[in-house]
């Protein structure tokens, strides 16, 4: 028998079981490595600033992809454009976190759990806020990450939500339980349960996922890209059945510190731009497959990375860690709009001058919370701290 | 219930003085080697605590470099030779990085699988933990990265930092040779002070990071400018890869640093300036703090609270900075501390999966071929396992290491999860059942072989002391004697058939000796799949 508490948290809920207020998904595309946004989303407006800050690496100004009067994309997302005019993708400007960090990890730390910058919660912003508890009959995880490892953003007190998904058809061969010993080694225990609970819902997720893989299809053809195939999968999953309800996806590549773009390709063609591309077909996938299957209003995705990058280029045709940067949220549900309005570029940017944020994160992931997964515990969210719902979702 | 070890003591760094036996031993070895077998641990029972970290600390030779072993790809090599000085060739260069990848990939694997008692090797995980790279395409650039770490792997923090900071890896992966005085690179900088040396602080305010200020990672890369890797996939025979200083490169400016390192001023010294750099960062409290705080995780155990910070990481640090950076005093304070043997860091801590492999096939001892290029393939073969269960020690996931070190809450959990769980498990089947191949083709397979757990002359006929003995050597914690008891009756068969005391008075037979072999087998399976076999 397990222990009810753990650490003096509960472990399983004593009366109801775990409730879910609506059967609406949320896709996250995490960007590893700082996706420069300042040459994914273009204040047109500036281009001249910007093009003296950041010559080696832009775009021509004619060759940008408008989207508003204002707002240009990147050449290579013609994909996430196509979603705009189909009312299907939006784009949040310069968001970020007040008192920003310029380390990696601090600083996807900060995005992930949805702390101030100067306070370490280990807890994720989803972690902390569904209503997810230890349930150890649980059928549908609450949430999947693809890949081997498990997203932060789904971290709670004691264990982590997500459950790692790479073959939605590997998770059933698994060997019998393992026999537990009897020890009064009380921490070598905790971790004796941990891998025993693991053991066990990776038998009980097999299953589901298994089930949900084989009902599922896909009505599109998606990039071979690894990004391409976590979202094939995932359209397949939720095409299946499945119940689970957050879905994390991963594209690695965007700490951009030299030859961001190749050289004489007009900013075109190289590492960010690829990287770029593959994004935009992917979501464009995506999307295209749920709403032929009539899945697209259950869906919601967005975009993030823990920075963007400094405004002007350095001499490596690269640039180094900076601030804010745009994001991409999509769905059939969605209010397809830029929101918020782009911060001025200096005349003569300051040497490792970041974007300044306009939006704090943080309003989205409660706007999220609030109007997407309509969660009742809001107000514990973000402790001490007033955020706004933004108008991501449209109001009908 | 009561813990049968007091949990707690005063002071933590006092050496341990109680019982040394298989446990004690056991966890000491298998914190410090990768797969301790039963020879090791009881050479270290009988020799005592002292000895032994004196020799898992004692300097070992340098090890022969990795060699050609077979292909056509190394016009200018011999089979047997080494490839270390070789250029590349033009047309084939393609295949030879490849080839020497694997060579190095598998070489490595070897010198994990020595049996020598001897810290050098987790020493040497360790930093490229520390030193986190990927993508260094170039195999002769890894052989000179590894090899420096080697050489400094237990000696001193100095002269590795000294190394690392021009090495031609690390100035190819952190952009060091993209940095020059018209445009700074800032990436080696900053993760110089943030994870190499003074660890990063809380945020304190815009840009400032405690220890250290944003105005100071641009002042370090400007001092840091100058220094270029030359060699990188070399045709020219004699062209090493090396660090060269190019003088028009480097900022000549002095450089203003912050309050946090107390508005010190930065002198143009030329290729000696990074120097001066490392050693202010060494003069600063915080790098050794950092320091210790990371072989703490790695060596004893995630989680370090106040009282743990007090009475062990302070103390560790205060040692390393006497010992003006030797590591040795620093790993020697810590292995004998009564901290390190108390019972709740015993087997705490997930294998990762080098620890998971190499638990199976050193004490369980498989056969590696000896010819060289069988030899070499069955090394890589295991190399290739550690990295299917997300471990490449060429290929870091984050510039900050693997997140079983440094990522809370869960740490050392990062190893095993729904993803990782059925790869885990299936190793440790294969390798009981079937085996893996060890070479391409229909060669022998990589089998365990259970009955080599105890030497022949330690086979007890009582089966509850033979388990017993067998537990010691495979878990890092006693299991209950229940337990003992219960998994004991799988030696002696079912009802019908010869008890194990019965086998045992008869293993002069072949025929017996089959079956004793059978029922060992058994049990090994059993306990290699318990959870607790997945830890440490």
């Amino acid at each position: 028998m397990l222990p009810l508490h753990m650490n003096g948290l509960k472990l399983f809920p004593s009366t109801s079981l775990f409730y879910r207020s609506n059967q609406r998904k949320m896709v996250l595309i995490q960007l590893n490595g700082g996706n420069d946004g300042l040459n994914t989303v273009i204040p047109v407006s500036q281009y001249d600033r910007l093009y003296r800050a950041r010559s080696t690496i832009m775009v021509p100004e004619s060759k940008l992809i408008a989207l508003e009067q204002d707002i240009s994309l990147h050449p290579a997302l013609v994909g996430l454009k196509n979603l705009y005019n189909d009312g299907m993708l939006g784009v949040a400007l310069a968001v970020g976190y007040p008192l920003p960090n310029r380390s990696h990890f601090r600083s996807m730390d900060v995005m992930t759990s949805g702390s101030p910058s100067d306070k370490i919660w280990q807890t994720g912003w989803l972690g902390r806020n569904l209503d997810w508890q230890e349930y150890p009959e649980l059928k549908h995880p609450y949430a999947i990450t693809m890949g081997y490892a498990v997203s932060n953003t789904c971290q709670g007190e004691v264990s982590n939500f997500s459950t790692s998904l790479v073959d939605p058809w590997s998770l059933n061969q698994l060997p019998e339980a393992l026999a537990k010993s009897k020890e009064h080694y009380e921490r070598h225990q905790e971790e004796v349960e941990y891998i025993l609970n693991t053991i066990r819902q990776t038998r009980n997720f097999g299953q589901t996922i298994h089930k949900a893989a084989s009902l599922g299809k896909n009505s599109t053809e998606y990039p071979d890209s690894d990004l391409g195939q976590q979202l094939k999968t995932i359209a397949q999953l939720i095409s299946g059945g499945l119940e689970t309800q957050v879905y994390i996806a991963n594209l690695s590549g965007f700490d951009t510190h030299a030859e961001q773009v190749m050289s004489g390709s007009d900013g075109k063609q190289g590492k960010h731009p690829e990287l770029l591309n593959d994004l935009g077909r992917s979501i464009q996938s995506f999307m295209m497959d749920l709403k032929r299957q009539g899945l697209d209003q259950d869906v919601f995705g967005l975009t993030y990375s823990e920075f963007g990058r400094q405004i002007r280029a350095n001499e490596s045709g690269g640039t180094d860690h900076g601030d804010a940067s745009a994001l991409f949220y999509f769905g059939g549900a969605v209010h397809a709009t830029v929101i918020g309005s782009h911060p001025a570029i200096d005349q003569v940017v300051p040497d490792q001058a970041g974007l300044p944020m306009a939006i704090d994160i943080r309003n989205i992931y409660q706007t999220i919370l609030e109007q997407w997964f309509q969660s009742k515990q809001i107000q514990d969210s973000f402790p001490g701290t007033g955020f706004n719902n933004l108008e991501i979702f449209r109001s009908n | 219930m009561t813990a049968p070890f007091p949990f707690h003591n005063t002071s933590a760094l006092t050496p341990y003085q109680g019982t040394w036996d298989l446990l004690r031993a056991g966890h000491l070895l298998r914190r410090t080697l990768f797969g301790p077998d039963q020879r090791q641990i009881s050479w270290a029972v009988s020799h005592g605590m002292k000895a032994t970290i004196n020799t898992l600390l004692t300097n070992r030779e340098m090890p022969a470099p990795p060699l050609h072993y077979k292909g056509d790809h190394e016009p200018q090599v011999s089979i047997g030779k080494t490839w270390i000085s070789a250029p590349y060739q033009e047309n084939i260069h393609v295949t030879q990085m490849a080839r020497r990848s694997r060579s190095l990939f598998a070489w490595n694997m070897g010198l994990i699988l020595d049996d020598a008692i001897s810290i050098r090797e987790k020493m040497v995980l360790f930093w490229h933990n520390h030193f986190a790279l990927r993508a260094i395409e170039d195999p002769r650039y890894l052989y000179r990265f590894t090899t420096t770490i080697r050489q400094h792997a237990t000696g001193n923090f100095r002269a590795l930092i000294r190394a690392m900071t021009i090495d031609p890896s690390m100035l190819v992966f952190l952009n060091g040779n993209r940095n020059h005085q018209e445009a700074p690179n800032e990436n080696y900088a900053r993760e110089l002070l943030e994870l190499f040396t003074l660890g990063k602080g809380e945020l304190a305010g815009p840009g400032d990071y405690t220890n250290y200020t944003e105005q100071d990672v641009k002042a370090l890369a400007r001092s840091l400018t100058g220094w270029q890797d030359i060699g990188f996939l070399a045709t020219k025979v004699g062209q090493n890869p090396e660090a060269q200083f190019i003088p028009d490169r480097h900022d000549r400016e002095s450089k203003q640093l912050s309050h946090r390192l107390n508005h010190q001023v930065i002198l143009d010294q030329g290729m000696n300036e990074y120097q001066e750099v490392l050693e202010m960062l060494l003069d600063h409290p915080a790098t050794a703090v950092n320091l210790c705080s990371r072989l703490y995780r790695w060596f004893v155990d995630a989680h370090i609270d106040e009282q743990t910070q007090q009475e062990v990481i302070q103390p560790l640090a205060d040692i390393l900075r006497n010992s003006d950076y030797e590591l040795t005093p620093t790993l020697q304070a810590l292995f004998q501390s009564s901290h390190f043997y108390q019972i709740n860091v015993m087997g705490t801590m997930l294998k990762n999966p080098l620890d998971l492999l190499t638990s199976l096939v050193r004490p369980l001892s498989i056969t590696i071929p000896l010819p060289l290029s069988q030899r070499y393939d069955a090394w890589y073969r295991l190399f290739d396992l550690v990295r299917g269960l997300q471990m490449d020690w060429y290929e870091l996931p984050q510039v900050a290491g693997w997140d079983a070190y440094y990522r809370a809450p869960l740490y050392y959990r990062h190893w095993l999860n729904a993803a990782t769980l059925s790869p885990r498990m299936e190793l440790v089947q294969r390798f009981l059942e079937e085996g893996y191949p060890a070479f391409e083709g229909n060669g022998p397979r990589m089998l365990l072989s259970p009955e080599r757990l105890l030497d022949r002359s330690d086979w007890s006929e009582e089966a509850v002391l033979f388990t017993e003995n067998i537990t010691k050597i495979l878990l890092p914690v006693p299991l209950s004697s229940t337990s003992i008891f219960e998994l004991s009756r799988l030696l002696d068969g079912s009802r019908d058939s010869l008890t194990w005391k019965q086998l045992i008075n008869h293993d002069d037979q072949e025929s017996i000796l089959v079956i004793l072999k059978e029922r060992i087998g058994i049990i090994v399976k059993k306990l290699t799949t318990l959870p607790e076999f997945q830890l440490t």
